[in-house]
């Protein structure tokens, strides 16, 4: 379980990291689909419970396919939209980090910043 | 170092406000300067640019009186905070008795006050003093913030981040009102002139 | 012709490589040419079209269009037919003519539509921007930079090009330096860079003026996002939060907090209006700035420009060497080491000790300027001292008599000298000058230090006449008494100088007390001061003259206790407020009555009272001790 330290370490970094930059929305969750820490820059909505519940999913039946190909799994998980995209990172065997950010923000940015809260977030979670 | 010559019966001490830029340093001697003006009566010298950063330092000399028979004279220093004049403030610290270390409570200058702080410590290395030791007193700036929109640190962070293993006295202050200002100012004296009574009172 | 020869063997050269030499000669041999054969109708036309390629060849050389040379060469033969050939029949020569003309078109037409990158190099730009905007890596960066700093090397002749691409080199090494941290909006302005130059280079025939505007578009959107970039570098860029893990300061010298008491805070609660500036003394030092007026000589320490006072700046403060003495800075003398006769430095430890009262009395009293805060009949601490107290603050050696020459009204500039011990009294004095109202100028009292003047010797025989001092004492007071009760009497000349002489007697009588001494002498400087008043038809003190003088009946028995409580003074106290404003401007002998009101603490410590006698300038030069008589004096005997 996260202790109230951890918790606001993970969120400081999303903060920090994701939403100064101008993410929409970062949702950090578990591989069952519950939201552990959710975060969004207060101008758009989202259903996070069906999202992270479709996200887990989602990664899931990807890492399979990746198993498939020979691959333990993918780097880069990335749907690319008109105006809205969505990118996953893994941030162990048990946790993500999804990004949801709009045509402002540049992919190789997001996963530079994702990369940096990622490390806090594991570093938070070692202590 | 505090200069007392017992023919005259005169002591003198030398008080730096030390900090990072922009903190209120000159701020707090400006305010003591304006409001005893008329008990200080010697002028406040202050060397600073355009936009009002303190060029070298700041001095503000005048007396308390009489304490014991012995005339107190206090020197007033503040340094310059750039960063890149440290070699400045190790000048002006040269002597130095007693000092108010003036952190900036707004939130983006947390880490310039650990890293002056750090450099006050490293400073007064170069003169054998120790920062554990010498009289000094930490003053949280520019508190009237608190009120506004600019993000501030907590004194609880501040006296996390800089007073945990001084534990100096420390005041919450508002420079630019004058707020607590003057019990800093005879906070450091009295701590100053305590720790040498033993010689001269 | 052998301008001819020599231009098409340019153009041979021309041929296998185009060089910048080769392409100005040929320009120049061209010139030549034509004016050689100015009138000579066709072959002119053509050293015309072949002097315009001649150009286009100059600009754009290695990326012109490939057909530039052959045709050149085409028109150089043809030019030698008609040159050589005279007796050309005239159809000939316009067929020569105009096969030339529009192979020239056709060559012009190619050129509008002719882009000088290749399709693949164009490809191959796109996909290493849009693989930067999908990956920032070390990998995929050093790919633009390849594939930009050719491009950049192949199109350096042609300045619009050229210019896109050193706009995208720039951003892309910005973002190669900074990574995470490079700003959103680089990497969007890369792209929108790179649209605008694929327009270009699809769209060849597009209008110079068009190209232009577009060049001029993308140059202004870059320096704006230089210019939001350097600004947001100047606040923190890393913005640290409140509650996130910073190492603390100093933790790397402690591995854990020491033992003992937590540190005190004192918060703040209420925060004062800023204090107008409304000070006096500032007024009048009005005369002399406090602070430097702003003459923006250094400039801002931080522009980017410097100018040579910025280097200065740079040199003195950045300098390894501050002046003689830097280099040895911990050489400390230890405590208590003795510098000279009788001086000694110490280092001040912060031991935790409680500093002993009177140090925070003093302070209390030095920063109190309101009265409010004070209970005004709390009682001064009996000193043990107080001796020592008490007469440091009376000049040991009045002396009445003596003529005071007051000083010519100046600014005195008191800026001590920080280390600089004064050897007389004097100098301290001088240091009270300047905030001082010119009229009340300061003299100096001769004075050999506080010493404990009632030397020894004295007191016996003090102790001796003092009975037969008592009697005329009373008589003398009784007399001054009467006097200063009808302080009209007093503009009358005789009694004036009765009255003077009778003080100077009691002066006399009581020399070996000093509190009686100081307080004849006050009275004396009144008497004149009425005196003087009288004459000019006002006068106002009466009360706190005949109350100073019941204070001197009751003092007939000194005792040092009695001392404190018959100085005790509880009217007629001007109040020490900062709104002095008026006596900056007082002539000599004139003051405004002020209403009584109290000042606080001043009235109960022993040495101040006599302060609260008289007028406010008095108040303000109240804790100088050596020269506060001398102040009165100086004041009472204009």
């Amino acid at each position: 379980m996260y202790n109230k330290n951890q918790l606001n370490a993970i969120d400081n970094a999303i903060k920090n990291h994701l939403i100064a930059t101008g993410v929409d929305h970062v949702i950090y969750m578990d591989m069952s689909g519950n939201a552990i820490a959710k975060h969004d820059n207060g101008k758009t909505a989202l259903d996070s419970t069906a999202f992270a519940a479709l996200a887990a999913g989602n990664f899931a039946a990807v890492d399979a396919m990746a198993k498939l190909v020979g691959e333990s799994e993918f780097s880069l998980l990335f749907h690319k939209g008109a105006k809205s995209s969505i990118h996953f990172s893994k941030v162990n065997n048990d946790t993500l980090l999804i990004s949801m950010f709009n045509k402002d923000i540049s992919l190789g940015i997001v996963r530079l910043k994702a990369a940096e809260a990622i490390k806090e977030i594991i570093q938070a979670m070692a202590e | 170092m505090a200069l007392i010559n017992v023919k005259t019966r005169e002591v003198q001490i030398k008080l730096v406000y030390y900090g990072p830029g922009r903190g209120g340093k000159t701020t707090n001697l400006e305010y003591i300067n304006q409001k005893y003006r008329e008990r200080i009566k010697t002028e406040m010298v202050s060397l600073k640019t355009h936009d009002d950063r303190t060029l070298f330092f700041d001095f503000l000399p005048f007396d308390v009186g009489r304490i014991k028979g012995f005339d107190v004279t206090i020197q007033l220093y503040t340094v310059p905070g750039q960063v890149k004049y440290n070699a400045t403030r190790r000048l002006v610290l040269r002597g130095v008795d007693g000092i108010v270390f003036v952190a900036d409570v707004q939130k983006d200058q947390r880490k310039k006050n650990i890293e002056s702080l750090n450099q006050l410590y490293e400073n007064l290395q170069t003169y054998n003093l120790d920062l554990f030791k010498i009289p000094l007193i930490m003053q949280y700036n520019k508190i009237d913030l608190r009120k506004s929109d600019i993000p501030t640190l907590s004194s609880q962070t501040l006296q996390k981040d800089l007073n945990g293993l001084l534990k100096a006295p420390a005041f919450e202050a508002s420079a630019f009102t004058g707020g607590n200002v003057i019990p800093t100012l005879k906070k450091i004296i009295s701590t100053t002139l305590a720790s040498i009574q033993d010689q001269i009172f | 012709m052998d301008s001819i020869v020599k231009i098409k063997q340019v153009i041979n050269s021309l041929e296998a490589q185009i060089q910048d030499e080769d392409t100005k000669t040929l320009g120049l041999l061209l010139t030549g040419l034509g004016e050689e054969i100015q009138g000579h109708g066709e072959a002119y036309t053509i050293v015309k079209m072949m002097q315009s390629i001649g150009r286009y060849l100059i600009s754009r050389t290695s990326t012109a269009h490939p057909n530039t040379v052959p045709l050149l060469s085409s028109l150089a033969e043809n030019l030698e037919i008609l040159v050589s050939r005279q007796s050309l029949p005239k159809r000939e020569a316009q067929e020569i003519l105009t096969g030339s003309i529009q192979s020239f078109k056709s060559l012009k037409a190619s050129i509008a539509v002719f882009s000088p990158l290749s399709k693949v190099e164009i490809e191959e730009l796109k996909a290493v921007i849009l693989s930067v905007d999908w990956e920032i890596s070390n990998f995929t960066l050093q790919s633009f930079d390849r594939v930009i700093s050719r491009l950049k090397e192949k199109m350096k002749s042609n300045k619009l090009h050229y210019t896109f691409l050193r706009i995208m080199h720039s951003i892309g090494g910005y973002i190669a330096r900074n990574k995470a941290h490079a700003d959103n909006n680089s990497i969007n302005l890369l792209q929108s860079v790179f649209l605008d130059y694929e327009k270009l280079i699809l769209n060849p025939e597009m209008l110079a003026e068009e190209k232009k505007q577009m060049i001029e578009g993308n140059i202004r959107a870059y320096n704006e996002l230089k210019r939001g970039i350097s600004d947001w570098t100047q606040t923190d860029p890393h913005p640290v939060s409140d509650d996130e893990d910073l190492p603390p300061a100093l933790s790397h010298l402690y591995s854990a907090p020491a033992p003992g008491g937590s540190a005190t805070l004192r918060t703040l609660t209420e925060m004062p209006e800023r204090l107008e500036n409304i000070t006096p003394a500032s007024a009048a030092a009005g005369k002399k700035k406090e602070n430097l007026p702003p003459v923006d000589v250094m400039g801002d320490l931080f522009s980017p420009k410097t100018t040579p006072a910025d280097e200065l700046l740079d040199a003195i403060h950045l300098a390894e060497l501050h002046g003689p003495g830097q280099q040895n800075p911990a050489d400390n003398t230890p405590i208590g080491q003795e510098d000279g006769p009788g001086i000694k430095t110490f280092v001040p430890k912060r031991g935790g000790e409680t500093p002993i009262p009177e140090i925070e009395s003093r302070l209390d009293e030095f920063f109190n300027l309101d009265i409010s805060e004070n209970s005004i009949t709390e009682l001064p601490e009996v000193d043990t001292d107080g001796d020592e107290a008490v007469e440091a603050f009376f000049p040991d050696q009045i002396e009445p008599e003596t003529e005071f020459i007051p000083e010519p009204e100046s600014e005195l500039l008191a800026q001590p000298e920080p280390e600089s011990i004064p050897d007389t009294e004097k100098e301290s004095i001088s240091e009270y000058g300047s905030a001082i109202e010119p009229d009340l100028t300061m003299e100096m009292v001769p004075d050999d230090g506080i010493e404990l003047i009632e030397s020894a010797e004295h007191e016996e025989q003090t102790l001796l006449v003092e009975e037969l001092k008592e009697d005329s004492a009373k008589a003398l007071l009784e007399r001054v008494k009467t006097i200063l009760n009808a302080p009209s009497e007093l503009s009358k000349n005789t009694i004036f100088t009765q009255t003077l002489e009778d003080l100077s007697q009691l002066d006399l009588l009581w020399e070996t007390d000093t509190d009686k001494v100081t307080l004849i002498e006050l009275l004396i400087g009144l008497t004149r001061y009425i005196h003087d008043l009288e004459n000019a038809g006002q006068g106002n003190d009466l009360n706190e003259v005949s109350e100073e003088t019941s204070a001197l009946q009751v003092e007939d028995n000194p005792l040092e206790g009695e001392v404190q409580e018959t100085l005790i003074w509880e009217g007629a106290l001007p109040s020490e407020t900062e709104d002095r404003s008026t006596e900056d401007n007082l002539p000599e002998d004139e003051f405004l009555p002020e209403e009584d009101s109290l000042v606080g603490d001043e009235i109960h410590q022993e040495y101040e009272s006599e302060e609260n006698v008289l007028e406010e300038e008095i108040l303000e030069v109240e804790k100088a001790p050596k020269g506060f008589w001398g102040t009165i004096k100086s004041k009472f005997r204009k």
